[in-house]
C-alpha cells in the first residue's frame, strides 16, 4: 500500500480557480469582518470563531479539491469520507462562527446597504428561510438529498457526468447547511419553534443515518454498478462498499448524538452545556430566523451622502513608500522621465533599426507591451497612463519659457476635434498596418512629442490632453470604470476653503490645468491623475480612493470642467467611436475578416485595400453607431416613455456601452500581450548587439513566433466581455429607473439598449472565438 | 532569457496554472474495460462521456494480475485509429504527469472526428508486453463556443438573480445619492 499511499499523497487535482477565489474572498470578507467587530469592542467575537470558519473553509478544500477528490472516483470510502465532509463536517464549522454579523461588516459597504440589506427587509424572503431553517423541513430536505443520491442509479449518474457530479455535491452542502443552522443556532438567530423540536431531529437524523450505513455494511453485493467495473487494490468492491459503510455509520453516529446530548443537557439543566446562539434558551422567542434588525450601521442604506469627514477607505497616497512618492512635489517627472527615455530609444530603433516589426523595439513595445499594460492598468487602478505621460515633459520642463497665454479657441472647446483624430488614428493604424512599420510608429511618437509641445507652448490649460490626445480620450472613457479616483477627503474643509489652490495653484505648483474643482469633481472623466491638485491642496485634503466602478455611468451631476454628460453629445460621440472601435481593430485582425479582404482584393485588384479599410472604418465608427444607437435610442424613447430629446436619450445611454467597449479592449489587448509579452527580448537583445553590447546575448526568436494560445486564454478573454456586458446591463437599467416612471417602464426602455449590448457582447465572443493575427510577433 | 523574463515567465505560468479549471472526473469517467492480459490488469477510462471528437482523456490503470498492485514502472502508449483508416492512427504516451490520479497513467489528445475508433493501449513493463483495444463511437465534437457555455452563459444567470433580488426588495427604483440629479 505504500505506494498507494505515495500516489494518493501527489494527487492533487489542478486548482479550480472559481473554487480557490471563492474561497479566498470568503475567507478575506469574514476576517475582514472580524477584525472590525472586535475592534469595535465587540466582545462575542474570539478567536473561536475565526478558527471555525477557517476550519470550514479548509475541509471545503479538502473535500473538493484535495487527493480525497481525485481517488472518490476509485474507492467508494474515499467518495463517503468526500461527502461526510460536506455534510457533517463543513456546515457545523461555519455555523459555529456565527458568520452572518463578520460576512456583512466584511462587505463594502455599498453592497451591504444596497444589494444585502433590502434582502433582509424582504418579507417572502424571510417566511422563505423561515421555512426552510424550520428543523423539521430542514430534516426532511436533509434526509430526501441523502437517500435520493444514494439510490444507485442515481449515484452511478454522478460518477459518470461531471455536471450531475457537481449537483450532488450542491445539494449535498446545500441541505446540511439548512440542516445544520438551527441546531448550531449561530448567533443572532431567534427561532420561533421550541428547542426540543431539535432533539426528535437529530434522532431521526441518526437513524436515517444508521439504516443507510447498515445497508452498505451489510450488503453482499455492490450497490453501485460503476464500483463494481473498476479495479479494486486489494480487497473486492464489496470490502470497500462495507469500509464506506463504516465511515458513514460511526462519524455520522457521532456527529448526529453529540449535539443531541449537548442540547439535551442544556435544556434539562440551564445555559452552560454547549449550545449556542441568543436563542438557545428553553423558551421560544418571537423574532425569526433572521435578524430584522442586525446592527443599523450594518446595513441602513444611507439616503443622503455619507456625513463627512469619513472613515477614509484605500488611498493609494496613503500606501506606505508609494503614497508618499506621489505626494511628492516632483512625482510626475520622475516617472515621465524613464518612459521618455524609453521613447527615445524607441524612436532611434524606429528610425535606424530593422524594418520588421516584430524585430524593432518600435514594433514590439509599443504595440504589445504599452497597450496591454495600459489597459490592464486602467482596469485594476486608474489612468496611470496619463500620470506618466513622457509626451507632457518637455513642455513641462519648459514651462518657464512658454507663453502658453491664450485661451483654446471656444469653438474648438469641445471633443469632437478629439473624435475626429481618434477615427484618422483607429484607421491609419489599421490603413498602414502601422503596427508592422517601426519607421511611421517612431515618425507617430516623434509627432506626438512635437504636437504636445507646440500646442501647450500657445494655449494654456491642458489644450492637448483635454482637446485633443487620441490616447487620453482612450484613457479618459475607460477610467470611467476604473476603481480609483481622486476625491476630497473632507467636505467641510473645502467648504471652508476660498483660495481655491486645486485650481489656481500655490507656491510655483500648478493647479488643475482641466480646471476640474475637487469639491464639485465627479468621476475620472477629463482627469489625467497629474496629482497638481493633490500637491497643491494646502490642507492635504485629497485622497486617490476606491471608488465604485462605473457609478458615473449613471448619476449625472454637474461636474466640474465637464458638466452634465446627458448634454455632452461630443463626448458621447467619442465614448461610441471607442465602443464600436474596440470591435472594429480587433475584427480586423480575425482570419475570417482577412480572408474576406483577401477575397476582395483577389477579385477587384491590390489597389483597393485601401477604399476597403476605409469603407470598414467608416461603416464600423460611423454608420453602425449611428445607426443601432439611433434606433435604440428612438425605441427606447417611445416604450419607455421617456421625456428628453431623442438626442438627449441616445447622449446618456451611450455611455451606458463603455463598459462593454471596455471589456472588448482588455480582451483583445490582453489577448496580444499575454501571448507575446516576451518579444521584447529577442528585441532588446537585438538592439543591445546592434549598439556592440553583448552582454544581454544572441536574441532567441522562438519566442517572437507562432507561440500556441493557452486554452485558459479565450476564457479569460470571454470574462472580461462578461463583465463588461453586465455593467453595462446594470448602467443602462440605472439609467432606466432614473428617467422612467416605475419598474415595468423602466425595463422597456432599457430592452432596445439591451438588445445592442448583447448583438455587441455576440460579436466580441465571435471575435475571440476566431483565430486573431499575431501581430508583433514574428508569426504575424 | 535573463532573470527578469523568467521570473516574468513564472508568474504568467502560474496565473495561467491559477486560471486553469481541473476537471470534475479526471482520470475517471467511463470504465471502457478491465481485462487480465499478460501479467497485468489493465483497465481502462475514457472522457467525456459520451464520448465526442475533440479533446479526450484516456486513462489506464496498470496492475500486477497477481496480486493486484499497481505497477509504477510501466510504459503506456494509447493508440488511436478511425476503422476504416487503420494506417493513420494518432499514438501517444499515457504518463502519470497528465494523470490527476497518480495511480493512472493519462494520455490527453485531440480524436479529430467522428465515427467509430479503436483505441488500443499497449503497456510494456517488466512483466513483458501486454495490448488491450476497444472500439468506442466518438459523437461529432461540440462547437467551440458549446465548450465555453459556462463561460458564456454566467451572465445571463447573474441577470436572473439580479431580477429575483429586484423582486424581492420591490426595490422602485434605485436610492441615489442628494446630490445626483437627472437634468
Amino acid at each position: 500500500m505504500g505506494s498507494t499511499l505515495d500516489a494518493f499523497l501527489c494527487s492533487w487535482p489542478g486548482l479550480d480557480p472559481w473554487l480557490l477565489a471563492g474561497l479566498l474572498l470568503t475567507g478575506a470578507v469574514y476576517l475582514r469582518g472580524w477584525l472590525r467587530l472586535r475592534q469595535s469592542g465587540g466582545r462575542r467575537w474570539g478567536g473561536g470563531q475565526l478558527a471555525a470558519f477557517l476550519g470550514g473553509l479548509a475541509a471545503l478544500f479538502l473535500a473538493l479539491a484535495s487527493p480525497i477528490e481525485s481517488f472518490a472516483a476509485l474507492f467508494l470510502q474515499a467518495h463517503m469520507v468526500q461527502h461526510l465532509l460536506l455534510m457533517m463536517v463543513v456546515p457545523p464549522l461555519l455555523w459555529l462562527a456565527a458568520p452572518l454579523l463578520p460576512l456583512l461588516r466584511g462587505l463594502p459597504r455599498p453592497v451591504r446597504t444596497y444589494w444585502i440589506a433590502p434582502l433582509f427587509r424582504s418579507p417572502p424572503l424571510r417566511r422563505l428561510f423561515e421555512r426552510l431553517t424550520h428543523p423539521v423541513t430542514a430534516l426532511i430536505l436533509f434526509v430526501l438529498a441523502t437517500w435520493l443520491w444514494h439510490a444507485p442509479p442515481i449515484y452511478d449518474l454522478a460518477l459518470r457526468s461531471s455536471g450531475w457530479h457537481y449537483l450532488q455535491h450542491a445539494c449535498f452542502l446545500g441541505t446540511a447547511l439548512l440542516f445544520w443552522y438551527p441546531v448550531v443556532r449561530p448567533y443572532p438567530i431567534r427561532p420561533r419553534w421550541s428547542p426540543w423540536l431539535l432533539l426528535p431531529c437529530l434522532l431521526l437524523a441518526d437513524v436515517q443515518n444508521t439504516a443507510l450505513s447498515a445497508l452498505f455494511t451489510f450488503s453482499d453485493r455492490p450497490l453501485y454498478a460503476y464500483y463494481a467495473e473498476v479495479p479494486k487494490l486489494g480487497g473486492s468492491a464489496v470490502d470497500d462498499q462495507q469500509a464506506a459503510g463504516v465511515i458513514m455509520w460511526v462519524p455520522g453516529t457521532l456527529a448526529f448524538l453529540l449535539p443531541l446530548f449537548g442540547i439535551g443537557l442544556q435544556l434539562l439543566f440551564g445555559q452552560g452545556s454547549g449550545v449556542r446562539g441568543q436563542g438557545s434558551g428553553v423558551r421560544s422567542q418571537k423574532s425569526g430566523p433572521l435578524p430584522r434588525r442586525i446592527s443599523l450601521p450594518l446595513v441602513r442604506p444611507s439616503l443622503t451622502p455619507d456625513p463627512r469627514p469619513l472613515t477614509p477607505g484605500f488611498d493609494l497616497l496613503r500606501v506606505p513608500l508609494l503614497g508618499r512618492f506621489l505626494r511628492w512635489r516632483h512625482a510626475r517627472v520622475a516617472l515621465q522621465v524613464p518612459l521618455a527615455l524609453l521613447a527615445g530609444v524607441l524612436v532611434y530603433d524606429g528610425l535606424c533599426g530593422p524594418q520588421v516589426g516584430a524585430m524593432n523595439l518600435a514594433g514590439v513595445l509599443p504595440w504589445i507591451h504599452w497597450r496591454g499594460l495600459l489597459i490592464l492598468t486602467l482596469l485594476a487602478l486608474g489612468n496611470l497612463f496619463c500620470l506618466a505621460c513622457p509626451f507632457l515633459l518637455p513642455r513641462t520642463l519648459a514651462r518657464t519659457f512658454l507663453p502658453a497665454g491664450r485661451a483654446w479657441p471656444r469653438w474648438l472647446r469641445s471633443k469632437w476635434l478629439a473624435v475626429l483624430l481618434l477615427v484618422l488614428f483607429l484607421w491609419a493604424y489599421e490603413a498602414f498596418s502601422l503596427w508592422d512599420s517601426p519607421w511611421w510608429t517612431a515618425w507617430l511618437v516623434l509627432g506626438y512629442f512635437a504636437a504636445a509641445f507646440v500646442v501647450d507652448s500657445f494655449f494654456r490649460g491642458a489644450a492637448f490632453c483635454k482637446y485633443l490626445c487620441p490616447i487620453g480620450q482612450f484613457n479618459f472613457v475607460q477610467s470611467l470604470v476604473s476603481p480609483l479616483e481622486v476625491k476630497v477627503r473632507d467636505p467641510q474643509v473645502c467648504a471652508g476653503c476660498h483660495t481655491r489652490d486645486c485650481v489656481r495653484g500655490r507656491d510655483g505648483i500648478p493647479g488643475c490645468e482641466l480646471h476640474l474643482y475637487q469639491p464639485r469633481k465627479s468621476g475620472n472623466m477629463d482627469c489625467t491623475l497629474c496629482l497638481d491638485c493633490v500637491h497643491a491642496c494646502p490642507h492635504d485634503n485629497l485622497a486617490v480612493s476606491a471608488t465604485t466602478p462605473g457609478r458615473d455611468l449613471w448619476t449625472d451631476p454637474t461636474r466640474s470642467g465637464v458638466g452634465p454628460f446627458a448634454r455632452r453629445t461630443d463626448l458621447a460621440a467619442l465614448v461610441l467611436v471607442l465602443v464600436f472601435g474596440a470591435f472594429a481593430n480587433a475584427a480586423g485582425m480575425v482570419g475570417p475578416i482577412l480572408q474576406w479582404r483577401d477575397g476582395i482584393e483577389a477579385q477587384v485588384g491590390q489597389g483597393c485595400g485601401l477604399l476597403l479599410t476605409t469603407a470598414f472604418y467608416v461603416l464600423a465608427l460611423v454608420v453602425l453607431p449611428l445607426l443601432t444607437v439611433g434606433a435604440a435610442a428612438g425605441l427606447s424613447r417611445r416604450w419607455g416613455r421617456l421625456h428628453g430629446s431623442w438626442l438627449e436619450v441616445a447622449t446618456r445611454y451611450s455611455f451606458a456601452l463603455v463598459p462593454l467597449g471596455f471589456g472588448m479592449w482588455l480582451a483583445h489587448y490582453s489577448f496580444h500581450f499575454l501571448t507575446s509579452y516576451d518579444t521584447a527580448v529577442p528585441t532588446a537583445q537585438r538592439f543591445a548587439l546592434d549598439l556592440g553590447w553583448t552582454g544581454p546575448g544572441e536574441p532567441v526568436w522562438l519566442g517572437s513566433c507562432c507561440r500556441p494560445v493557452a486554452e485558459w486564454l479565450p476564457r479569460l478573454e470571454i470574462l472580461f466581455l462578461d463583465l463588461g456586458l453586465l455593467l453595462s446591463l446594470y448602467a443602462g437599467y440605472r439609467l432606466s429607473l432614473a428617467r422612467s416612471l416605475g419598474q415595468w417602464r423602466a425595463l422597456k426602455a432599457l430592452l432596445p439598449w439591451a438588445l445592442v449590448m448583447v448583438l455587441l457582447f455576440a460579436a466580441g465572443v465571435w471575435i475571440v472565438l476566431q483565430p486573431m493575427q499575431m501581430r508583433g510577433t514574428l508569426g504575424g | 532569457m535573463n532573470a527578469t523574463t523568467r521570473s516574468l515567465s513564472r508568474w504568467l505560468l502560474l496565473s495561467a496554472f491559477a486560471i486553469q479549471p481541473s476537471a470534475a472526473l479526471a482520470d475517471g469517467g467511463t470504465v471502457r474495460l478491465s481485462q487480465r492480459q499478460g501479467g497485468y490488469r489493465i483497465t481502462v477510462f475514457t472522457e467525456p462521456t459520451p464520448f465526442r471528437a475533440g479533446p479526450v482523456d484516456v486513462s489506464a490503470l496498470v496492475q500486477d494480475a497477481r496480486t493486484g498492485r499497481p505497477v509504477p514502472d510501466a510504459r503506456v502508449t494509447v493508440r488511436a485509429a478511425l476503422q476504416d483508416r487503420p494506417g493513420e492512427a494518432i499514438v501517444h504516451p499515457a504518463t502519470v504527469e497528465a494523470a490527476t490520479n497518480k495511480l493512472f497513467r493519462a494520455a490527453l489528445f485531440e480524436v479529430p472526428e467522428p465515427g467509430w475508433w479503436e483505441i488500443e493501449v499497449a503497456v510494456e513493463g517488466e512483466r513483458g508486453l501486454a495490448r488491450v483495444s476497444f472500439e468506442v463511437e466518438a459523437a461529432e465534437a461540440v462547437p467551440r463556443w458549446w465548450a465555453l457555455w459556462p463561460w458564456l452563459g454566467w451572465p445571463a444567470l447573474a441577470v436572473l438573480l439580479f431580477g429575483i433580488h429586484q423582486v424581492l426588495v420591490g426595490r422602485k427604483g434605485p436610492t441615489r445619492p442628494a446630490h445626483t440629479r437627472e437634468p
